[in-house]
């Protein structure tokens, strides 16, 4: 594995952030977060209104990091062979006949599945082994996909129709999920000015798949207190209106919590988001922050909620709140 | 100790010692006080020097508990450096992890090394939190408290009446009046009013001295036609062989002085019996007795004596 020295790590994933930056007009915590997500191997949900620049954030990202890139476009019709590949039969020289697995466009180090719940659940259910374990199987043969491998799945939040909501399966394999908002009108002068240069991407490779394996390797080193891991998972566990240690704020708000997975994912990513932020340590910072699009799809708020109006990172913050004040 | 926390060090101890001299100064305080009140409830009334004492030995000993058996360690001075300095749990990270296993630990330590050197312990403000002052708060209220316990002055010494209390005698309304005395100046016969006026009285029992206004204890010398009157000491009190005149007419003196035995024995009377009225006691006592004693036979004067003795 490629040797990476600590002090680059940092530099690394700013030069990252310039090269999106030349693509893709504000954005700043999107970019910044997916960036983390890549490097802790996880997937990543982006939701936003169409043209707010989903698709082509993936597209100057997979530049960048000079990864083999695959574009899904899911729609109904779309079948899970469509997606993993299938057995095909083949004549050899011989004129024999030869079954042969053709790999699918999900056999890439990263995939932007556009508009994922436009497919059908039996099309997003072919999404689970693959997020998870890294590996297709068909016809009891398993094939693994090469590292890294992440899948950013786009949705549109307002057109509902004809869609089907991922299951709460599906949703807790995303690690993070970004919510891009509408651009201010400056960012909108410099979309429009940038566009009318050229529609193509123009940033450049800086990192390659090997460089990203050993970033990921060298933030598992970095050092985590005690106490900020029973935060984090304090901060999990009290998501859950049903347990004992719940809180307040989700007995009043929130209809079911976050899943184990999450509490994974605040370690992994805080470890990198420490790096990032020039640190060589995690921080209880880290882990409120990352609380957000680690928590938002994960958790489901109740009516009292949406009574009061209050969003789920409304309901994120309460929790943080209730859970700083034990701490 | 960390070569990084010294110069720390001295601040965070001072702040110790300020929090363990007003944590067990209000210790101090409050044991004291709880002494000072059970005292008086006991009835037990020292000199004030001693609860200063007791005080001051209690305080002593309640801050070298505190400063000695919660001193903060490591873990404790590394976590408020990173809470004052806002250094992100660098410090406390640097002391969890003291081994030099990998890349990271080491450069996590350079860097908390660093950020630490950039701390100025000026900035390190002495923080006693707001339940320290409110511990002093209650500590003082439960001493100014205790102030207002009374002092009992039966408890223990209940069953004994002739101590430490005072009595009024002028609630004792007794015209002693001789009736059918035996005068021990043969032919002088006594008549008219006796006034005694008694001054401070000392216990002699309890050692402690009590005031008491006896007031006017009247012998109106009433009916006198007997020629056999005994007179006190001072000539103007008569009173005769066996009987008192009182507001209710004339009754036993062996009743009166046995319904006075028994109301002091049962509290009703708290004191003793005036030295002015023990006097006339004594001397009738005293000429019943001779009298007695030359008619042989009479006994009655010897049980009231014993009685009273009792």
């Amino acid at each position: 594995m490629k040797k990476l020295e600590i002090s680059e790590f940092a530099t690394l994933v700013k030069k990252i952030k310039e090269e999106v930056n030349k693509d893709v007009v504000g954005q700043e915590e999107v970019i910044y977060n997916v960036i983390i997500a890549i490097l802790a191997g996880g997937n990543v949900l982006l939701e936003g209104v169409p043209g707010v620049g989903k698709t082509r954030l993936v597209r100057s990202l997979s530049q960048t990091l000079s990864l083999p890139f695959s574009r899904i476009q899911f729609t109904p019709d779309l079948m899970p062979s469509d997606l993993i590949g299938m057995n095909i039969i083949e004549k050899d020289e011989q004129g024999k006949l030869n079954t042969r697995f053709q790999k699918g466009p999900i056999f890439a180090n990263l995939i932007l599945a556009d508009e994922i719940n436009r497919a059908t659940p039996k099309t997003q259910s072919a999404l689970l082994e693959v997020m998870q374990e890294h590996s297709v199987t068909v016809s009891n043969q398993t094939y693994k996909i090469a590292e890294p491998f992440f899948v950013m799945a786009t949705e549109n939040p307002i057109e509902q129709d004809g869609t089907y909501p991922l299951p709460e399966a599906q949703m807790d394999r995303f690690m993070f999920k970004l919510v891009m908002e509408f651009p201010s009108n400056e960012e909108l002068e410099s979309i429009v000015n940038m566009t009318q240069v050229t529609m193509d991407e123009v940033a450049t490779k800086i990192i390659d798949g090997p460089t990203i394996l050993a970033m990921r390797a060298l933030a598992k080193d970095v050092p985590v207190l005690p106490e900020i891991v029973t935060y984090a998972m304090k901060l999990v566990s009290s998501s859950h209106p049903e347990l004992k240690v719940t809180s307040e704020v989700a007995k009043k708000y929130i209809r079911y919590g976050a899943s184990p997975r999450a509490g994974q994912a605040l370690i992994t990513t805080a470890k990198i988001r420490a790096l990032i932020e020039g640190r060589f340590n995690v921080s209880y910072e880290d882990i409120d922050a990352l609380s957000y699009p680690i928590l938002r799809h994960r958790i489901k708020i109740n009516y009292n909620a949406i009574n009061e109006h209050l969003s789920c990172d409304d309901v994120i913050s309460l929790l943080i709140q209730e859970n700083k004040k034990g701490h | 100790m960390k070569e990084e926390f010294k110069k720390f060090r001295k601040k965070i101890l001072l702040e110790h010692l300020i929090k363990a001299l007003i944590l067990g100064v209000s210790l101090g305080a409050i044991f004291t006080a709880l002494i000072f009140g059970a005292f008086k409830l006991i009835g037990i009334d020292l000199f004030f020097i001693f609860y200063i004492l007791i005080f001051l030995g209690a305080s002593a000993i309640f801050v070298c508990l505190l400063y000695f058996n919660h001193q903060p360690d490591e873990k404790n001075i590394a976590k408020r450096l990173d809470e004052t300095y806002l250094l992100k749990e660098k410090t406390q990270t640097m002391v969890e992890f003291p081994s030099n296993d990998n890349e990271i630990l080491i450069k996590q330590k350079e860097d908390t090394k660093l950020s630490l050197l950039n701390c100025d312990t000026k900035k390190l403000p002495i923080m006693i939190s707001i339940g320290y002052y409110i511990s002093l708060v209650i500590a003082i209220l439960i001493v100014l408290g205790s102030f207002f316990i009374p002092l009992n002055p039966n408890f223990p010494f209940k069953e004994d009446p002739n101590s430490n209390s005072s009595l009024d005698s002028s609630s004792i309304d007794t015209s002693l009046v001789t009736s059918d005395s035996t005068s021990i100046q043969d032919g002088e016969q006594g008549s008219g009013d006796s006034e005694v006026e008694s001054g401070d009285l000392t216990s002699a029992e309890s050692g402690e001295t009590s005031e008491i206004d006896s007031g006017d204890i009247d012998s109106a010398s009433q009916n006198s036609d007997s020629s056999n009157s005994i007179q006190s000491g001072d000539g103007e009190t008569q009173y005769g062989e066996g009987h008192v005149f009182t507001k209710d007419g004339f009754t036993e003196l062996g009743d009166v002085i046995d319904d006075y035995y028994n109301q002091i024995v049962e509290g009703e009377i708290q004191g003793n019996i005036p030295d002015d009225l023990e006097d006339i006691l004594d001397e009738y006592f005293k000429s019943l007795y001779d009298q007695s004693k030359n008619n042989e036979g009479n006994t009655e004067p010897q049980n009231v004596i014993k009685r009273r003795r009792q």
